[in-house]
C-alpha cells in the first residue's frame, strides 16, 4: 500500500495496546452507528455488537502481526468493514438485505474501499493458507502450532518428545511444504 | 536450486537453522536473486498470516475481552448503565477550536507571546467511568485537572504514579501536570520513559518534553524533541510550525 499514512493510524496503535481510553472513543463514535445499519437490515443488538467487534479484531491482528498502515479516516473504513462482513452473513443465513449492497456509501472516498478491499483481501489469504495447513501431516501440524506459540524450542521439542535438533530440522521440513502447498494452491486457480 | 531446494532454504534460514557461515552466504545471495527474495517474503506473509489464526497470544485475548466489555456496554440498551466519559467539555471541538486559533494567530498576529500555552494539546483529561456512583482517584484528579487546578491534580497523579508507573495514561497526565507546576526536570524523566515504551502516549510524551523546554527557552533542546515527531502522528503539524517559529 502507498505510504501516506493517516493520522487515523492512532485508533490502530490503541487497538494494538489495548487502550481503553481509545478504545472507548472507537465505540462511542461508531458503535451506535453500525447498530442503527445491522438493526435497520434485519439483525439483532447481539448480531451488530459481534459484527463490529469481528472486524475490529482483524484490525487488530493485521496491526499487530503485519503491520496495518491506514491510509484513510478510520470511522468509514470500520463502517464499510462492518457492512461488508453482515452482507455476507446476510447471504449465509438467507436473509434479504434492505440496503441494496454499497449504493449508500457512495460518498466513501476510494482509500477507504482501497483499504477495506486489503483487509478482505488478507482474510481470504488467511483461508487459504489455513486450508493448506490443515493438508499437512498431523505431526507438522503440531510442530508448526507449537513453534508459533512462541515457547522456547527446547520446551517444543520436550511438549513433542523430541530431540532439539529434530525439531529445528523438521520445523523447516514442515513449513516449506506449506508454502509449496499454498503455491501450487495458487496455480490451481 | 530448484524452487524445492530454495524453499527450503528460506525456510531453514527463517526458522534460525542455519549456521553463520551458511547463513552468511545466504545472505549474500540474497542480495542478488530476485526469485529468492519473492520467497523469503512469501514465506513470511505465510508464517505471520496462518501465527495470528493459530497462536492467538494472551494479549489478542485480553484485547478480544476489552471489546466485549464495550460491545455489552454500547450495544446492548438497558442491562448495563452507559459508560460516561469524564470531561468538561468536548476534547475534539477543543482542538479544532485551538487548531483554527493557532493558524489565526500564526497568519494574523506574529507577537510571541506563550507559546507553551498555545500548543498545549491535552487541555482535558478523561478518564473512562464505569457507571460507579463513588469517584475513584483518577477521576477525581480529571476533575481538578479540567479545572485547571494542577497541583491538586498533581498530588493525586503522583499517587497513582507510584501505585502502577507502568500506566500509561497516568504517567502522560502526570508529567503534564508537574510541567504545570514549574517542576520541567521531574516531568522529563516520566515523559521520557513514556517515550522510550510504545504506549500510545509515545509522541505525545516527546511533544510534551518538548515543550517543557519551549516553557523554559530552550531551543536547542526544544528543537530536538519536536524533531522526534515523525509525520503522520497527531501532533505531526504543531511540532513542525513549533520548529518554523523557534
Amino acid at each position: 500500500m502507498a505510504k501516506n499514512i493517516h493520522s487515523d493510524q492512532r485508533y490502530i496503535i490503541g487497538l494494538v495496546n489495548n487502550d481503553t481510553v481509545i478504545i472507548n472513543e472507537i465505540y462511542k463514535r461508531c458503535a451506535a452507528k453500525v447498530k442503527s445499519w445491522i438493526v435497520f437490515n434485519n439483525g439483532s443488538d447481539d448480531d451488530a455488537a459481534d459484527i463490529f467487534q469481528e472486524s475490529l479484531m482483524d484490525i487488530y491482528k493485521q496491526a499487530k502481526y503485519k503491520s496495518l498502515e491506514l491510509t484513510c479516516p478510520f470511522e468509514p473504513y470500520i463502517l464499510l468493514i462492518c457492512k461488508r462482513k453482515w452482507l455476507n452473513e446476510i447471504k449465509k443465513r438467507s436473509i434479504l438485505p434492505v440496503t441494496n449492497s454499497e449504493e449508500d456509501l457512495l460518498h466513501i472516498g476510494e482509500d477507504t474501499f482501497a483499504n477495506a478491499d486489503y483487509l478482505e483481501n488478507q482474510e481470504a489469504q488467511s483461508k487459504l493458507f489455513f486450508k493448506a495447513f490443515e493438508k499437512l501431516g498431523e505431526r507438522c501440524r503440531e510442530i508448526i502450532s507449537w513453534s508459533m506459540k512462541g515457547e522456547a524450542q527446547e520446551k517444543v521439542a520436550e511438549t513433542l518428545g523430541v530431540t532439539y535438533g529434530y525439531l529445528r530440522k523438521k520445523k523447516s521440513e514442515c513449513m516449506a511444504s506449506l508454502i509449496k502447498m499454498v503455491q501450487s494452491d495458487k496455480t490451481e486457480e | 536450486m530448484m524452487n524445492e531446494e530454495k524453499l527450503l532454504t528460506v525456510a531453514r534460514y527463517l526458522e534460525g537453522d542455519m549456521e553463520l557461515q551458511e547463513k552468511q552466504e545466504f545472505e549474500t545471495l540474497l542480495q542478488t536473486d530476485g526469485e529468492l527474495k519473492t520467497l523469503l517474503a512469501e514465506y513470511k506473509n505465510v508464517h505471520q498470516t496462518l501465527k495470528m489464526k493459530i497462536a492467538p497470544s494472551e494479549e489478542d485475548k485480553e484485547v478480544e475481552a476489552t471489546l466485549a466489555a464495550f460491545g455489552k456496554q454500547y450495544f446492548k440498551n438497558q442491562e448495563h448503565p452507559p459508560v460516561k466519559v469524564v470531561r468538561l467539555q468536548s476534547y475534539l471541538k477543543w482542538i479544532s477550536v485551538a487548531a483554527i486559533l493557532v493558524i489565526g494567530l500564526l497568519v494574523w498576529a506574529p507577537w510571541s507571546a506563550n507559546l507553551y500555552d498555545k500548543y498545549s494539546i491535552s487541555k482535558e483529561m478523561s478518564v473512562v467511568e464505569r457507571g460507579a456512583d463513588t469517584k475513584n482517584n483518577l477521576e477525581k484528579a480529571a476533575d481538578f485537572y479540567n479545572a485547571h487546578d494542577f497541583s491538586a491534580a498533581r498530588e493525586i497523579l503522583a499517587q497513582e504514579y507510584a501505585l502502577s508507573p507502568e500506566n500509561s495514561l497516568v504517567a502522560y497526565y502526570y508529567g503534564i501536570t508537574l510541567i504545570e507546576t514549574g517542576k520541567e526536570n521531574d516531568a522529563r524523566t516520566i515523559l521520557t520513559k513514556l517515550y522510550e515504551g510504545e504506549s500510545v502516549f509515545k509522541y505525545d510524551a516527546a511533544y510534551y518534553i518538548g515543550l517543557s523546554f519551549v516553557k523554559q527557552k530552550d531551543k536547542q533542546q526544544a528543537l530536538v524533541w519536536f524533531a522526534k515527531i515523525p509525520q503522520g502522528t497527531s501532533n505531526y503539524d504543531k511540532a513542525q510550525e513549533l520548529i518554523k517559529r523557534l
